[in-house]
């Protein structure tokens, strides 16, 4: 950051603007990235022989960041878009491509807190992780496929010749290497808690099947055929939707949001 | 304040809070759970 605002010298087209550059193509990169790893991660999840649920807490955890910094490419391309084009905003393909990719991504956020089994949640969101990773190529490769008001690659030009020089360039790759590093350590954290909420998850379950023994234990015997009750079908019969919202609801109790 | 600055203060602050609540949730979610040693949570 410090080369970027105060050692590298202005551009001769954009004067101080250029300055944004240190930081824009690097927030799209590591959203790039991180999207990448989600649909790699929920690939080995929907394939029968890696199938872990760990894949699935990188999945999400990818992703969430992903969507963080998709929105950010957004901000800080709306700021220098204002900066040079004079709008916050054009309906070009480059930022259309990017605004429904960050849309997609939040969906896949937004079906995950849909009240289901863990298993049928996973496969459900690798398979919109997977789907909307499609566009990812789709948003880099807009610039080139259509007549765009967003430039093209900064780093390389069509002929792959390298646009960028000298203190400029290293600042780049710095800033790429040094937000890579902020993502893996952000994923690191946030996969973490993804465990450890499965256990609050488990936990709740657990005190809502012991409550539930304990009311079916009180009421008096019914006459006629025995009826399966949730005490006597256990944990299986409970993990559909039902049980789980009220475990959710258990948890939402005892966690401080 | 320039279009530079505030680009660089969103981008900078939004990773700043995302983290910070990152972390206090981990934080959290480790003291509210006792340990289980020789688990990998999957």
């Amino acid at each position: 950051m410090w080369l970027g605002l105060w050692v590298t010298p202005p551009s001769a087209n954009m004067g101080q603007r250029v300055r944004l550059l240190y930081i824009h193509p690097a927030v799209a990169w590591v959203a790039y990235l991180a999207f990448g790893v989600s649909a790699l991660a929920s690939l080995l999840y929907l394939w029968g022989r890696t199938r872990s649920l760990a894949w699935d807490r990188l999945a999400v955890a990818s992703t969430e960041v992903g969507v963080v910094f998709c929105g950010l490419t957004l901000i800080s391309g709306s700021i220098w878009g204002k900066a040079t084009w004079g709008v916050w905003w054009t309906w070009d393909a480059r930022l259309d491509s990017t605004l429904l990719l960050m849309l997609c991504y939040v969906g896949y956020l937004v079906l995950r807190r849909v009240p289901a089994a863990r298993e049928p949640r996973a496969k459900r969101s690798a398979l919109v992780a997977l789907v909307s990773f499609v566009l990812v190529p789709v948003s880099y490769l807009s610039v080139y496929w259509f007549n765009t008001l967003h430039q093209t690659g900064t780093v390389l030009d069509p002929q792959r010749q390298i646009k960028v020089y000298g203190i400029m360039a290293w600042t780049m790759l710095l800033g790429f290497c040094a937000l890579t590093l902020v993502y893996a350590w952000m994923v690191a954290h946030r996969y973490q808690v993804e465990v450890l909420e499965e256990r609050l998850e488990d936990e709740a379950l657990d005190l809502a099947l012991a409550a539930e023994s304990r009311r079916a234990a009180a009421e008096p015997v019914a006459a006629g055929p025995l009826v399966a009750t949730p005490a006597i079908a256990g944990r299986s019969a409970l993990e559909s939707g039902a049980a789980v919202g009220q475990a959710q609801g258990v948890t939402a109790g005892m966690v401080d949001q | 304040m320039s279009y530079v600055d505030a680009g660089y203060a969103i981008v900078l602050s939004t990773l700043a809070v995302y983290s910070a609540w990152v972390l206090r949730r981990h934080h959290f979610l480790s003291r509210a759970l006792p340990a289980k040693p020789g688990t990998s949570g999957d």
